[in-house]
């Protein structure tokens, strides 16, 4: 049998090869979009989980802020504990790097004084240096140790300087060391850089917090009993975690973000499916003499099976060779954006290093092999099933396609009917809901579209060798044609259903930035990305900037990151100080889901929150009820005057007054600021001026135009995966539908012939095929516009709002689509090219007497 | 992070390999001190060593065999000038270490640790006129704090470490009068005196105090001696470590020597003081007495050898007697620093008559591999 496979392999790819080619690429494509998905889905979990692991991979547990520090003196505490062994405190902060826009520098500040061992083996000489390296990486003032990656990557090394900042402050730091901490824990970040906790702690200018602290316990202590006991000792301000629970936390925080693109890189598979299903049936089509033959010399059907399964598996595995790598290169040229994501909308780790995991490699192996052995089944079924003289006669698979399309459109209908039922009765409840009903629906697409192929064709009376025959010749062919089309047909689905997401999504951001962006200049840090709160504008600065002449008031903002008391959301809690103008209060900006504005700014002033949207619809809450936060000196309880719209993170958000956070949170200065301006000072000159002014302090100044500009710019970057996704499924569609076209130009030599003998010119033979693939085009566009709308509608109206609990006002994007129709039509014409080529060169002289 | 903490300090060794030295600018002990009290028993900040060093012997009130104990304050200066701590009390120019023991022949020795950087919530040492001279948080999984504080004359000595079963809270003196070694209390640790340290005991400090035997807590009274040794280079770069002693005998005199090792083996350089009844002392030049080992003992866990028993003679004060471990078991290895030396409380006999002639300590330091003090 392995000797028959092989020289039927053989076989097939001499006698096939580009038909062959198009099968394995169509593979490879879908086996490279779950890869490139799940390559930078598990990068991302890596990146939090590698720096976890660096910094606190020895502990037990980890000792957390309420809020992003804490008082230091609850090391005693900790030490107290009858079960902890060793605990050492961490200071953590992200510090920009000037003249390095792009890098930002984990900088860990640790007791480096604590585990002292001293180097009593050395010689004299020795042991007076080394004592005094240690004193010196202590008492130095800005001693850093880098990775040698991030030295070789900006050319730094032992002895250099560089300028870092942390909110407006700044801080020249020596090389002191070179360590290659990622020796030791291969997914530590190139960009960790160890100092003294001494210098961290001032540089933050934090007198007293500590970010961390990490313990072990020991030997037959029970962790969860530690923490519960630890936990009760630190409340309120400090609570206990293990390495694990902090990367499940980081997990959770990305699960809608992950889910969403797996989500997207299945409807590649799903295409690639059919991609392999339509190549093994078109196969099989053309090999039905040799399967009858084989039959006739007393082949089992279940030989027959286990062979096609075989050769298709053989060609799986073709693909999934290139589909692997070809995923891998693909996740590397969406890292940046993935990784600025990441960054900027989650504010975890973003990705440092990618690497291929096993699992991903597994799964690729499994999705392509297996994926195309599967598809192979089916086809495999029904031709072993067949008699022999059958299978000895031209188009009876075809034949059988049509009279099976009435069964399968009743099928889709029973499917959609039943799925929609069951969606709008019981599934809008779970959070899965979406996605099934989703999935169930592009399930009855491919169902559904041989009838409508046949029911189109149909009309169709074809009076000369033109677009009418072309049409016809789909019905004709209805087994391999319908696949195609339904294969185009998810594809535009996914495209048309992304392209409104994205663009309603778009208009929905933009409207709100409309609202809530009023300030002429927005003042930040180059740090605040990552530093978020820790990042502070020194309140002198704020005041000299806002005594500037073109200033007339400012507004501060201060956001804190803190766990609900059921620790079920870490939320960003901003508190506002208004500038006090007529016209800039909150009432004329709060984008509110619904409410008096007046009357929630008013409640506000009295101390109340105002939480955001996915919050709201995550958390089951609205106005009137209680938001309750863990807060250093005990649970805090806000009512909730008002739910408003809110894009700046999926994993909430609440806003209170600066005076109400001050009640509740130590006084610090504000993270960020507003200005605005005096009646008819130019804003952009201004900006400019201000850049000037400022240039030596890591302050950055951004004119109203220029963040809604970034913002959007932002909001871009987070979908540009998706357009790749997009991408690589159109092409996999546009490989079916020129693998069909193909099939067919060979299948139907004998019809071309007798067309050519029949006066039929080459130029008339090209024109029918290429009609044939604009036909499919048109019919995949119209089906799947139908599935896109379908599509954008859950994504908009179920999926966005019940994952992430954001509100899109549904937008059409006109421009894009038609843009995207031609493109796919013209794609699927020219993926028509090569067949039509092909079948123009059939002549009258392949005429035989079977095909008269 | 312990891991990259390893690592760091790994490259920080190799960095030191290099070459690469920090400033020097340490006080160094020198003869003409002019003592101060109570100002000198707080800490010497301008000196990169110095320790408040407490051993003694104790007699339970229930009736046992009699105990001892060691508890040692560490300062451990990094710089001499300290760097500002308004912006963080992590900024500082010392190590607080402690070593505390108790011997308690039917259990065994017992020894606890504490290595903390100075600050003011895990310990540190007090200024001139403060009470509390030096202190620490207890080791990992005990709630308390180690102390030595200095009130109306007394000593008070707190340590607990609960993971261990140690923990004992004493009050020492007031005793004889302080006794300042070598001239006028500069105590020379090579023959050219250029290193060397400020010395001064407390040789004859009465106890009385309390001490965990076993899941109990027994009175205890009894004798301790106070060693404070101020100083920024001991060791000469031939020495390897030391051998000393502190005797309390029955005929109401005291007696301490010490011998410097060097690295070839033998003597480099040695001197004691013997403290009579009143008080008075006389400084014992290496001539004067001598010192020879018995018994060894080599320890499982660090395989260094250990003379524990030893035959002291000095001649001219008519003292023949013989120096034996109360158990050999009496070894301190410090996990945190890597450091381990032989700290024993030991009995003394008359080498005539075999009779009781004292009770008292032996410090052996610089024996095995990696163990020469990095002071």
């Amino acid at each position: 049998m392995i000797r028959f496979l092989a020289r039927s392999l053989q076989r097939l790819v001499a006698q096939s090869r580009t038909l062959f080619v198009l099968a394995v690429i169509g593979v490879a494509l879908g086996v490279a979009s779950v890869v490139a998905i799940q390559t930078l889905n598990r990068g991302a979990l890596l990146a939090f989980d590698g720096s976890v692991r660096a910094i606190s991979g020895q502990a037990d547990l980890s000792v957390l802020g309420v809020t992003s520090a804490f008082d230091e003196k609850l090391l005693a505490d900790v030490l107290a504990d009858p079960d902890v062994a060793s605990a050492w405190p961490l200071c953590r902060l992200d510090a920009a790097v000037r003249g390095r826009p792009d890098l930002l520098l984990d900088l860990v500040g640790v007791d480096l004084l604590a585990p002292v061992p001293f180097p009593v083996e050395h010689s004299d000489e020795a042991d007076r240096g080394g004592r005094n390296e240690i004193v010196r990486a202590v008492l130095e003032p800005g001693w850093v140790a880098i990775t040698p990656d991030l030295a070789s990557e900006y050319g730094w090394s032992v002895g250099d300087t560089l300028t870092v900042s942390s909110g407006s402050h700044s801080l020249t730091l020596h090389v002191g060391a070179l360590v290659d901490f990622q020796s030791l824990e291969p997914l530590a970040p190139r960009t960790l850089a160890v100092m003294d906790i001494a210098q961290v702690q001032g540089f933050l200018g934090r007198r007293g917090l500590i970010h961390q602290i990490d313990l072990r316990l020991v030997e037959g202590a029970d962790p969860e009993r530690a923490a519960a006991r630890l936990d009760t000792v630190l409340a309120p301000s400090a609570k206990v975690q293990t390495p694990e629970q902090r990367s499940q936390d980081a997990a959770g925080l990305l699960s809608a973000f992950r889910l969403n693109l797996t989500a997207l890189s299945l409807i590649s598979v799903f295409v690639g499916l059919f991609l392999v299903l339509t190549s093994v049936q078109a196969s099989l089509a053309r090999r039905r003499r040799e399967f009858g033959l084989l039959r006739c010399l007393g082949a089992t059907p279940r030989q027959m099976i286990t062979l096609v399964v075989a050769e298709t598996g053989v060609l799986g595995l073709l693909g999934t060779a290139i589909g692997i790598p070809l995923g891998y290169w693909i996740a590397r040229q969406n890292l940046d954006a993935v990784s600025a994501t990441l960054t900027s909308i989650y504010v975890l780790e973003g990705i440092d290093r990618l690497v291929l995991p096993p699992e991903v490699i597994i799964l690729g192996l499994g999705v392509g092999t297996f994926g195309a052995m599967l598809g192979a089944i089916w086809p495999a079924r029904e031709m072993s099933r067949r008699d022999t003289l059958r299978l000895l006669a031209p188009l009876t698979l075809h034949e059988r396609a049509g009279r099976l399309s009435g069964r399968w459109a009743w099928t889709a209908t029973a499917l959609a009917v039943g799925s929609s039922g069951w969606f709008f009765i019981f599934g809008t409840g779970t959070r899965w809901g979406g996605f099934v009903y989703g999935a169930l629906m592009m399930i009855a697409l491919p169902l559904i579209t041989p009838l409508l192929v046949r029911s189109i064709g149909s009309l169709v009376r074809p009076r000369s060798l033109g677009p009418g025959l072309s049409a016809r010749n789909l019905v004709a062919r209805l087994q391999t044609t319908s696949f195609a089309v339904a294969a185009l047909a998810i594809t535009v689905s996914m495209l048309v259903g992304i392209t409104l997401l994205v663009g309603s999504f778009r208009a929905t951001l933009s409207d709100w930035l409309e609202v809530t962006i009023r300030a002429d200049v927005y003042v930040t840090t180059q740090s605040w990305v990552g530093a978020g709160e820790d990042a502070f504008l020194e309140p002198e600065l704020l005041r000299e900037i806002g005594a500037n002449e073109a200033v007339e008031a400012v507004e501060q903002q201060r956001r804190l990151r803190i766990d609900t008391t059921d620790q079920r959301f870490r939320i960003w809690l901003s508190g506002i100080k208004t500038a006090g103008l007529p016209g800039t209060e909150l009432s004329t900006r709060l984008p509110l889901l619904y409410g008096d504005p007046v009357e929630v700014a008013r409640r506000l002033d009295e101390g109340e929150v105002m939480i955001g949207e996915p919050l709201a619809r995550k958390g089951f809450l609205a106005a009137g009820d209680t938001l309750r936060m863990l807060g250093p000196a005990g649970p805090i309880a806000l009512r909730i005057a008002g739910v408003a719209t809110d894009y700046t993170s999926e994993g909430g958000t609440a806003f209170v007054t600066m005076e109400t956070l001050h009640r509740y949170f130590p006084a610090s200065p504000p993270n960020n600021a507003a200005l605005f301006l005096r009646d008819g000072v130019d804003v952009e000159r201004t900006v400019a001026r201000l850049r000037s002014e400022y240039r030596d302090l890591p302050l950055v100044f951004r004119s109203n135009r220029d963040l809604r500009t970034e913002v959007l710019a932002i909001f871009d970057q987070t979908f540009a995966v998706t357009r790749t996704l997009q991408t690589l499924a159109l092409l996999t569609a546009l490989c079916g539908i020129s693998l069909t076209l193909l099939v067919q130009s060979r299948e139907r030599m004998g019809e071309l012939a007798l067309l050519r003998s029949l006066g039929a010119r080459r130029a008339q033979i090209f024109r029918l095929f290429l009609g044939e693939g604009a036909a499919m085009g048109v019919l995949g566009l119209l089906l799947g516009l139908v599935g896109g709308l379908g599509l954008a509608a859950l994504l908009i109206l179920v999926v966005n709002r019940q994952w992430f609990g954001w509100t899109i006002r549904p937008d059409w994007p006109g421009a894009d689509l038609a843009w995207q129709a031609a493109l796919v039509l013209a794609a699927t014409v020219a993926a028509a090219i090569v067949p039509a080529l092909r079948a123009g060169l059939a002549g009258p002289e392949q005429l035989s007497r079977d095909d008269l | 992070m312990m891991r990259i903490w390893g690592t760091l300090l790994l490259v920080l060794a190799a960095l030191t390999a290099a070459g690469e030295s920090g400033p020097e600018n340490w006080l160094k002990a020198a003869p003409g001190y002019r003592w101060s009290f109570p100002r000198d028993l707080a800490a010497h900040p301008d000196y990169k060593t110095e320790w408040w060093y407490l051993t003694g012997h104790l007699d339970p009130g229930d009736g046992g065999e009699a105990m001892a104990f060691q508890i040692t304050f560490f300062r451990v200066g990094l710089t001499r000038q300290p760097p500002a701590q308004e912006k963080s009390a992590w900024a500082t120019g010392d190590l607080v270490m402690a070593h505390a023991a108790v011997l308690d022949p039917a259990t065994g020795h017992v020894f606890s640790e504490v290595v903390r950087r100075a600050t003011p919530f895990l310990g540190g040492f007090g200024a001139p006129g403060d009470e509390r001279l030096a202190w620490c948080r207890a080791p990992a999984g005990t709630d308390a704090d180690w102390s030595l504080d200095f009130h109306e004359g007394q000593y008070r000595l707190r340590a607990r470490d609960d993971r261990r079963g140690l923990r004992f809270d004493l009050r020492c003196g007031p005793g004889k009068p302080r006794v300042f070694h070598g001239p006028g209390g500069f105590s020379p640790k090579t023959a050219d005196g250029t290193s060397g340290s400020l010395y001064f005991s407390e040789t004859r400090l009465p106890v009385q105090g309390e001490v965990a035997r076993g899941q109990e807590v027994v009175p205890v009274t009894g004798e301790a001696w106070l060693d404070r040794e101020i100083f920024t280079d001991t060791l000469a770069s031939g020495q390897r470590g030391w051998d000393w002693t502190a005797l309390q005998l029955v005929d109401g005199r005291e007696l301490m020597l010490y011998r410097l090792r060097g690295t070839k083996g033998g003597d480099d350089f040695s001197l004691g003081t013997l403290v009579e009844r009143d008080g008075s002392t006389r400084t014992l030049s290496a001539e004067e007495w001598s010192w020879e080992p018995g018994r060894t003992w080599t320890s499982p866990r660090t395989g260094s050898e250990y003379p524990v028993d030893w035959r002291l003679r000095v001649p001219s004060a008519g003292l023949d007697l013989e120096l034996e471990a109360i158990v050999p078991e009496q070894e301190n290895v410090s996990e945190q620093t890597g450091i381990h030396y032989w700290e024993g409380a030991v009995r003394v006999r008359s080498a005539g008559d075999n009779g009781a002639a004292g009770r008292g300590f032996i410090e052996l330091t610089g024996y095995g591999e990696g163990s020469r003090p990095p002071v």
